[in-house]
This record gives C-alpha cells, structure tokens and sequence, in this order.
C-alpha cells in the first residue's frame, strides 16, 4: 500500500464533496435574491469560469510537481513576497471554514437539535474533525472515499424529489432583461466552486493526477437547475 | 506516535467536559402531540356574563371560560389545538388491555385566547402537563370570518417555526373552525387525521382540491398571486369537502362551488381525474333528463396570450382524453358506433367548453385572478406585461378568453 | 535390576562419568526427577556394553518403544562388528537396527531434555556421548471435529484441531503444492511451544511474509497460551476494537487465504488458525457464498453487512428517535409507540441499556450452560423474561423487539471476534445517542469511520477494497460474481507473481 500517497481515484471524493459542502445551504438564497429568476444561469456561467481556473491552476501545480498551494507561493516568490501572499489566502480559508462551521451547525441546530447551545455543537464537530484529520491525509481519504457515495445517493435523491416542482414557468423568461443580474450572480457561483482549490492541497501526494476535475465539476451542475426564487 | 495518540486521548477525555446534560432529550411520552389547530376569531361576550353557579351554557362561553387572559387587550384569535389520549387509542397492541370503546373521547380540545399565536403556544403549556410538539400536525382549519380578515399574519409563525412542516394541509372551515375538530369520525381515530387523508380522493372526484399546503399558500401570497384553499362543510360525525375558498392577496374574496374547481383544476392542469357530465345526444331517446358521463384520464391546458395593440385576449386549449363511461337511460341493445362516439365527444365538448366559460365569467366578475393568466402574460408576452404590470387588476375583468375543448374518448364499458 | 548391576559392576575399565548411571542420574536431575520420566536399561547382544532409553510414559507409544526400539537392538546379533567402541555401536544401531522412522543425533543436556519432552525416547550408551533422539510419539489429542463457530451448510466440516501436526495435514491435503513453506518457529520460554508459519512462496507478498516472521521471533519470549494471545502480541496496534489477524477454524477458508497471499499461523495446542493481513470483507465473507450460486452469496452478503449495521445502530437509533426526534416517525407509528410505552417508568435509554446488560449476560450464560439442559432453558428465559418483564410494566414490548432484533443480527456476522466488537460499539453508541441524538450517532460514525481507516493489518489497511476504490477487487470481496469472472488475486496485496492469470485461481472457500 502506498504511505502517504493517494490513488488517482481517490482525489474525486475530495474534491467533489469540499465544492459541495456548506455551500448547498446557502447558495439558492443568495444568487436567487440577486439573479431571480434566471439564478441557473448564473449557475453555468460560474462553472465555465471555474473550469477555467481550475485549468490555470492544475497547470501551476504540474509545474512545480512535489509541493503543494502553500509552499509552491513560497517557492515562486521568493521568502518575503511570498509570505506576505500567504497571509491573506490563510485568513480567507479561515473565514470561510469558520463560517462553513457556522452555518453547519446551525442548521444542525435548527433542525436536529433545539435547545443544545450552539457552542457544545461546534465544539464537537472541531473536536471529532480534528481527531480524524489528525491522523494523516490516507485516512482522510479513506473517509472521504466511504461516505461519498452516501452524499451522492442523497443528491440525487433530492434531485428527484424535487422534479415534482419543476415548472417552466418559473423559469420563463429566460434572459429578459435581466443580464447584468446574471453576470452579478456568476460571481457568489464561483465562489462556491473556487472550494476545489483545495485539490492543489492534495496533489502533492498524488502520483498520476488525471482529469477527475470534470466529473466532480459535472456533479455539481444538476441542483442548481432546480433554485427557485 | 506517542505523543499524537496522547493528545488524542485528552482532546477525547475532554468532551466528558462538555456533556453535562443532555438539552434535547424529551421520553416520548413526555410529548404532546399536536395533530390539528383551528383558528377562530374571539367571539364576542354575550350579554350578561356568565352565570354565578358556573354552570356552562352555550359553547362560547364554555370556551371563554376555559381560556385565559394573556394579553391586555381584547384577544383577537381563538385557536384550539387537538392532541390524541393515547390511552384510548385504538392499538393493534393487545398488552395495552382493553379495547377502546366508540364513544370515548380520543382527543382533548384545548382553546385558548391571544393576539399572537405563539403566546397562545405557550400559553397552552400553562394548562397542559406534556410538552407541545408540533411536528406531526397534520392540519390548520381556519374559520370564514378570519380567513376574510387575511392570511399573512396567521400564518406567518407557522412558517417561521422550524418544528412546524410547511406541508401542512390548510382547509376553511364555514363558521365555526372548532367544530370540525369536534366531529368524531366514525371510521377514524382522529379527526384531524381523517380530515387529513381525504384529499386523497382527488383522484376519482375532480371537486376536491388536492394539494395546498401552508408552504404553496404562502409562496403565493409573498408573489402576490391569488390562490385558493379547500372549504370544508361540518356535520356531527362526518366533514365534507365542498369547494374552494377564494383568496385575493392573502384575503378571502368568495367560495367557489363544486364546478368552478373543476374548472380551476382543468386550468391550472392538476385535474387528476375525475367525471363530467352532459346532456344526451341521440335524437331517438332524446328525453330531457339523461345524462351521460365522461371520465377524464388526462386533460392538459395551455395557456396563450394574444395581444393586438391593446386588446388581450386568451386562448385556452383544453386536451382531453377519457372513458364514456356510463350513459344514463341509454338502452344497452342500442349499438355504440362512431358516429356515435363523435357525437357524443362533441357533445362533452360543448358542455365542457359552457362551463369553462361560466365559471371564468363568474371570476371576472368578482376580479380573482385564479387561472394565473398573469403568470401567462408573464411568462409568454413579458414586454407587455412590464407595461400593464400594475393596472392588471383593473384590466383582469375584461379581458376575453376563446376556449377550444377537445375531447377523444378512448374507451367504451370493457372493449374498445 | 540391581542383580545385573551387580554383576557388571566389575567394569574399571569405563570411566564414571560415561557410565550409564550417571547419565540417567544427571538428565533425571535436569528434568527434577519427575516420576513420569522412565528409563529402561538393556544391554548389547553379546558384549556387554549398557544401553539405556529415557522416555516420558504418558507421551509415547509403548508400542514403538518396545517393537521398535528394544526389540530389534535385543535380538538382533548379527551384524556386530568387532570393535568394542561406543560410537561405532551406536552408529550400527543407528543405521542398521532401529525401526524409527526420524533419529536425531543429540549431544546437549538440554537437546536430550527437549527430544524427551517431545514424546521421543532418547537412546544412549555407556561410553559416548551422543544420544540418539527416535520419534515415537503418540500425544493424546482430540479427532478431527467440527468447527464450533463457523458451521457450514454445504461445505465440509472438518475444523481445525490443536495438534499441530493434524492442521498442517488439513492444510497440505488440499494445497498439493511443492511452493507451500512451512516455517517452526519456537515460542515461548517456558513452554516450549511451537509455531508454525505458512504461506505459498511465489504468490505471498514478501513483505508481508517477513513483516510476520520478525514479529514472530520478536516475541520468542513470551509464555502465552492461545493464539489469540499471539494475535495481541504481533498486531500492530493491540489496543484496537477490531481484530487485526483473521482466526479461522476451516481449513477450506484458510486454504483460499493463502491462496491470494496471505499468510498463515498456526499455534501448537490452540484450536483455530490465524490469517493476516485481514481488511473487513474479509471477516464478513462466510464460506457459504461460495458453495451457493454466485448470485444468492451475494445477496446474502448484502444481508449480512446490512445486519452488522442493525446490530450497532439500532438501540442508538432508537433511543435517538424516540427521545429527540419522534418527528422523524409517521403518525400512526408514533402513536403505537407511544401508546407501548406508557406505563414505563425508565427513561428510553436506561430501558434501552439495561436490555442490552440483560442480553449480554444471557448469551455469557448461554456459553456454560450443559447441553443437556442448554436448550431448554434458553427457550424459557427468553420468552418468560421478555413476556414478563413486558407484563409487568418495565419495559416496552417495543424495546423485546428491537432487542431480539439486535441480538439476532450479532449472530448472523461470520467471525465472532467482529461480533464481539459489535456488541461493545452498540453501547457506545446508545449512550452516544442519549446525549445528543442524531447528531451524536453522525459524529460517533464519522470518528469510527476515521478510527477504521486508519487501522493497519500488517501494512494493509483495514478497510481495504473498500476505501481506495479498487474495483477490480470488488468483485470478490462486496459482491461475488461467478467464478469465471473471479481471476488474479486482490490487488490490495500486491502479490509477488502477476495478477493476470488465465485460469481460475481460486477454489471454494
């Protein structure tokens, strides 16, 4: 078995499950309140710049085979240019992540659980996170790799349920006048997939990465076709 | 190694910290489960007060008497809420012993008066020793007199509550909401629950409205379009499902019978199934009361604006197919042919075709824009709808409409 | 005795030391003049010269001693040549006279002890200082049986035994193969035992097989006496929940082990046979699949992974649903729920737990209880403890239920050491659920799932085919498909020869 270095194969799950992640819960809300109706749209044209990016990224990291985000900004930089980069990109991943753990557990508490305080929640999810990720990237993969499958049979599920309430009507008129919306919603879109990022973490120890970047970007289209205002 | 599975091991230990207690857990027999509300509006007293020997004279006062006081000033909402006694549930179990007679109460009626329903929520707690739980209820039955008075602000803590679903079934009730929880169905435990279940039968009565829900309900009132709920009719042991209520911008406006939903349905093309009927073709037996029926597989609408400078008129293709399935007085030796067929499909168009057009009248003229011909005009002709976007509602009633029904029965009794 | 000493005793030509006396002296000393340890002097035919054996009487064959051993010594007294040195005779006896069929030339103390303690008879003469060690053993030891735990419907029922010799016999007959290698390793300091390590060179992984052999003689030195002991000693991790060395008592499932390359240990007088590397569709795999049709094994296989969740989850989801989330239910179910527990006084959780306690102590019972009247009462406890308990109002006839449910999925799981960690996760579990609900069931699974994946059987993860998505190995691990499809081995082993073979490369299990 491979220490320390993850199969090809492995990289989807990753990826695939950290573009999703919080960001189903807040996303509809968002671009539907600025893009109305034509928010799928948007949906799209965020895609096709993530795509975009996520080639110009792939390609900065198969330039510098062996590092990973962090360290390839160090690298190219030089020691205090690089630093300096580093800093705001470190404190962007912790807002985000602080704020993905609070939108979760919020709507953990919402729903599952009233009256816990909403610290014990967090609180357990760090501590229980922490744990697994502290064992090393195999094991993260690993988990990764046995839920997947659960994430996707509830996607799809949901996306079935939802065709019940999928009527043209609530999408017509496509695109009138309303394109200055659009291109304001491309932009929270692709914020919600720039999250594949993350796989410039993971490739350091990916011998052969391949093209699974399409198959997870293609994941993430289908729900947005059904965000209704 | 060593040291990362030591910190493991007191990150772990330390969450022993964190549980000293458990928030959330409630036995399940500690809760009382909320089936059906209904909402009423606060009578008005009687005259003369109540009675110095307490004893209950009519309901309202029975109902004045059990409720308390939780705001200063004049409560305006009367809501009751049912809860089952397990204890005379009929179970399958036979270890609870004893099997329940019929004529024991199931339910337990609570009233209580307010002017914010979640003062009345809490307030319910104060006569109650289980805990509210809100999450299976099946129903809200709003009385006629609130209903005309608006929506919005009833509803609007149903939807915000989480523990409440927004597929809660919405009925109105004529007169009185607080008697249809009363009514002791006879093959049911509940009658919230019955009631409940009966929009299940759309699929055989075109009359029955089956599917509105609190969330639908409240999409339609935030996008400022008129909808319709079911009306319900009471009797002692039975509830009738009887039509639809009318609501302009989250108001009641008027009931609709039983043939305006048809209709209705046929336009917003939910119609399950259902019968129409018409009047007899055949010149040989052609007496005055027969009738034949018609039962509809599938009907599809749609909806086309046409405008011309500025006239607007509708057009309505109606698409539909069904089984002749029962003529009255209609000798069986007579043979069906096709020319009878297309007479008789011609026929159910007709029939069809004065209906709709009745009925559309009849929404003209009471200004309802039930059909959404908005959304049509939204959708299909969006320039101009940007232009008359506000006056719709003056420019609703004269609109014309030009219905096409199409008919293919498919089926005749067992062959074709 | 002591007539024919005498009348020897007038040999001053042999040296004292070299007698034969004080040979049986000194070794009966070293072995601290047990009573069982016998000796049987005999002279050479013919020339006088003292001949002894030394043998445990419980151990041997008395037969063989006697037939094979002094009988062809005493009357044979032809072929003496005419030297009267010891070790020339002895060599004769060696070569021309005993009928044993493995001699061993000895010379230590310690050697000769070990040779008796065996179940040999140790053969000296006065004069040399070579013993000569001849097998003739005979251990007392149980017939070949029945595997207790892992009966079978279709396949044989032959499971392995604590003789050494008999399972490295089940195992052999069926791998006719001059590639299998058999390894002895000794173990223990004070007793002596042996190990035996087993794999098929060429297929195993080389690295596994001497990751195994060094943690073996790694632990020379410990007295232990079941091979579960052993597996503690050699896994990698011996805090772990779930076993890391596969304990098989079919020989039928132990052979297709090696035949994928794995390798195998067995423990001398320690019923069963260790396997390693192991991942978890391993312990979930029972022989029958491969005796049914391929499509019914998998079914069956789905069933069986489908119990071990059951036996885990359920309590805990229990206890979740009823306590924090009784909207998760529909209606009518919650109102038969509700309506069975009414005149509980225990919360669901304390109900949940001392039912598990209940159960736990009656399958502890269930293992000493006779046979005779085993069935019996087992019958009547669980019906009258599970009726009564319900009648009398402390607990739910929803909780009997769930809790027969549970015991009987911890049944359905193939190996019985999974089951045991089973029965230790789902109390976990339910108190996980007591406190937090759902919520604590999702985060309970997620740091499992994380402690599962990072287990490591001898290099191997635990979680194997499932994790890293080898499907090519899926094909026999989660689903099986049929036999013609089955061929090379698991990938996740990395096997020395190619993967891609033509034919088919397995048997039944």
């Amino acid at each position: 078995m491979e220490n320390d270095k993850l199969l090809p194969v492995q990289m989807m799950p990753i990826i695939s499950s950290t573009m999703m992640s919080v960001n189903i819960l807040t996303i509809q809300r968002n671009l539907s309140a600025i893009a109305k109706e034509d928010a799928w749209i948007s949906m799209i044209l965020g895609i096709i710049i993530g795509v975009f990016s996520a080639i110009l990224l792939y390609s900065l990291v198969r330039l510098n085979p062996g590092l990973d985000f962090a360290e390839i900004i160090l690298h190219q930089g030089g020691n205090w240019v690089g630093r300096l980069l580093l800093i705001p990109i470190t404190v962007y991943i912790i807002i985000d992540i602080g704020l993905s753990l609070k939108v979760f557990s919020f709507a953990l508490k919402i729903f599952l659980l009233d009256r816990t305080p909403i610290s014990v929640i967090s609180l357990l999810l760090i501590i229980v996170i922490v744990s697994v990720v502290a064992k090393g990237i195999t094991v993260i993969a690993s988990v990764t790799d046995i839920l997947y499958p659960f994430f996707l049979i509830s996607l799809i599920l949901l996306i079935a349920m939802s065709t019940l309430e999928f009527q043209k009507t609530n999408i017509m008129p496509i695109i009138y006048g309303n394109v200055p919306n659009i291109l304001k919603g491309g932009l929270p879109a692709y914020g919600a997939i720039s999250a594949f990022g993350s796989f410039s973490y993971v490739m350091k120890y990916v011998n052969e990465p391949k093209k699974y970047l399409n198959g997870s970007v293609l994941d993430f289209v289908f729900p947005q076709f059904y965000i209704f205002f | 190694m060593n040291r990362k599975s030591k910190a493991e091991l007191i990150i772990i230990c330390s969450l022993i910290i964190l549980l000293t207690g458990c928030w959330d857990s409630i036995n399940i027999e500690d809760r009382a489960y909320v089936i059906g509300i209904a909402i009423d509006e606060y009578p008005p007293l009687p005259q003369g007060l109540k009675n110095e020997e307490n004893i209950l004279e009519n309901e309202q006062e029975r109902m004045f008497e059990s409720s308390t006081e939780v705001n200063a000033g004049i409560p305006s909402y009367a809501m009751t809420i049912q809860i089952p006694i397990i204890k005379h549930a009929s179970l399958p179990n036979i270890l609870s012993g004893g099997a329940s007679e019929p004529s024991t109460l199931k339910t337990w009626d609570i009233t209580q008066v307010g002017n914010s329903f979640i003062e009345i929520n809490r307030s319910i707690a104060t006569r109650i020793n289980l805990i509210p739980y809100y999450e299976h209820l099946q129903v809200i039955i709003i009385s006629e007199n609130v209903a005309r008075k608006g929506l919005r602000n009833i509803l609007d803590f149903f939807i915000r509550d989480p523990e409440m679903r927004s597929r809660t079934k919405l009925f109105i009730a004529q007169g009185s909401a607080k008697k249809v929880l009363d009514v002791i169905p006879r093959i049911e435990d509940y009658a919230s629950i019955y009631l409940a279940k009966m929009p299940r039968s759309a699929r055989v009565n075109a009359e029955i409205i089956h599917w509105t829900d609190l969330g639908q309900a409240v999409q339609a009132i935030y996008s400022k379009e008129d909808f319709h709920l079911p009306a319900i009719e009471v009797t002692e042991f039975e509830i009738m499902n009887k039509g639809a209520a009318l609501f302009k911008d989250d108001k009641m406006i008027g009931w609709a019978d039983g043939k305006d939903v048809e209709v209705l349905k046929l336009m917003h093309n939910v119609f399950l199934g259902g019968v129409l009927t018409s009047d007899f073709v055949t010149d040989e037996h052609d007496s005055e009361n027969d009738v034949m029926s018609l039962e509809i597989i599938k009907a599809k609408t749609k909806i086309t604006p046409i405008v011309q400078g500025d006239d607007i008129t509708f057009k309505i293709d109606i698409n539909i197919k069904g089984n002749y399935s029962e003529g009255v007085n209609h000798p069986l030796t007579d043979k069906i042919d096709q020319e009878f067929i297309e007479k008789a499909e011609k026929a159910f168009e007709k029939s069809i075709k004065d209906q709709c057009i009745e009925t559309i009248e009849k929404m003209q003229n009471m200004d309802m824009d039930v059909f959404h011909f908005s959304t049509a005009m939204r959708t299909k002709q969006p320039s101009y709808w940007a232009k008359i976007k506000d006056k719709w509602d003056n420019i609703f009633p004269d609109v014309k409409t030009e219905v096409n029904v199409k008919v293919a029965i498919k089926q005749i009794g067992n062959m074709q | 005795m002591s007539l024919y000493r005498k009348k020897t005793g007038n040999k001053k030509n042999v040296d004292s030391i070299k007698s034969i006396d004080y040979k049986i002296d000194t070794l009966k000393n070293y072995m601290n003049n047990s009573k069982d340890v016998r000796d049987r002097r005999f002279k050479v035919g013919g020339k006088n010269v003292n001949i002894a054996i030394i043998f445990i009487d419980n151990l041997v064959d008395e037969y063989m001693v006697q037939d094979h051993i002094i009988k062809p010594i005493m009357s044979n007294s032809f072929e003496w040549p005419l030297s009267n040195d010891p070790d020339t005779i002895l060599e004769i006896i060696k070569d021309y006279m005993l009928y044993g069929d493995v001699i061993e030339e000895v010379y230590t103390n310690n050697e000769m002890a070990m040779g008796i303690l065996d179940g040999k008879t140790l053969l000296f003469i006065e004069g040399s200082d070579k013993g000569l060690i001849i097998n003739t053993q005979d251990l007392p030891k149980r017939s070949i049986d029945e595997p207790q735990t892992e009966p079978s419907v279709k396949g044989p029922n032959e499971g392995f035994c604590e003789s050494l010799k008999d399972n490295l016999a089940l195992i052999r007959k069926r791998v006719k193969n001059p590639k299998l290698c058999v390894d002895i390793i000794n173990i223990g300091k004070e007793t002596n035992n042996n190990a035996a390590l087993i794999y098929i060179k060429g297929t195993v992984n080389d690295k596994i097989a001497k990751e195994v052999k060094k943690k073996l003689i790694s632990v020379k030195d410990y007295d232990i006496v079941s091979c579960e002991q052993l597996l503690q000693l050699i896994s990698d991790r011996p805090f772990s929940i779930f076993p890391l060395m596969h304990w098989t008592e079919r020989p039928d499932k132990a052979v297709s082990s090696l035949l994928e390359g794995k390798v195998g240990v067995i423990f001398d007088n320690s019923r069963g046979m260790l396997l390693a590397p192991v991942t978890l569709t391993c312990l979930m795999q029972s022989p029958d699949d491969y005796y049914e049709k391929w499509f019914i094994g998998s079914v069956i296989t789905a069933i069986r992974y489908v119990s071990l969740l059951i036996t885990v989850f359920l309590p805990a989801l229990y206890i979740a649903i009823t306590s924090f989330h009784p909207g998760m239910l529909p209606t009518t179910l919650l109102i038969s729920i509700t309506g069975a527990r009414l005149g509980v006084p225990l919360p669901a959780f304390f109900e949940a737990l001392i039912m598990v306690i209940t159960l736990e102590i009656l399958q502890e019972a269930g293992i000493r209880l006779p046979k005779v009247v085993g069935q019996t009462v087992s019958i009547i406890g669980g019906l009258v403890i599970g009726q009564a308990s319900v009648q009398a109002g402390l607990i739910s006839p929803i909780m009997v239920i769930i809790i027969s449910l549970t015991a009987i999925s911890s049944f359905a799981i193939p190996n019985y050491s999974l089951s045991l960690a089973a029965r230790v996760l789902r109390v976990a579990f339910m108190i996980l659920a007591a406190i937090l609900g759902a919520f604590g069931i999702s985060l309970g699974i997620l740091y499992l799932l994380g402690y599962m994946c990072s287990l490591k059987s001898f290099g191997i993860g635990f979680m194997e085919p499932i994790t890293p998505y080898r499907f090519k190995d899926w094909k026999d691990s989660i689903v099986i498909l049929p036999p013609s499809v089955l061929k090379g081995r698991p990938e996740y082993l990395h096997s020395t020869s190619d993967t891609k073979r033509k034919e088919r490369s397995k048997n039944g299990k």
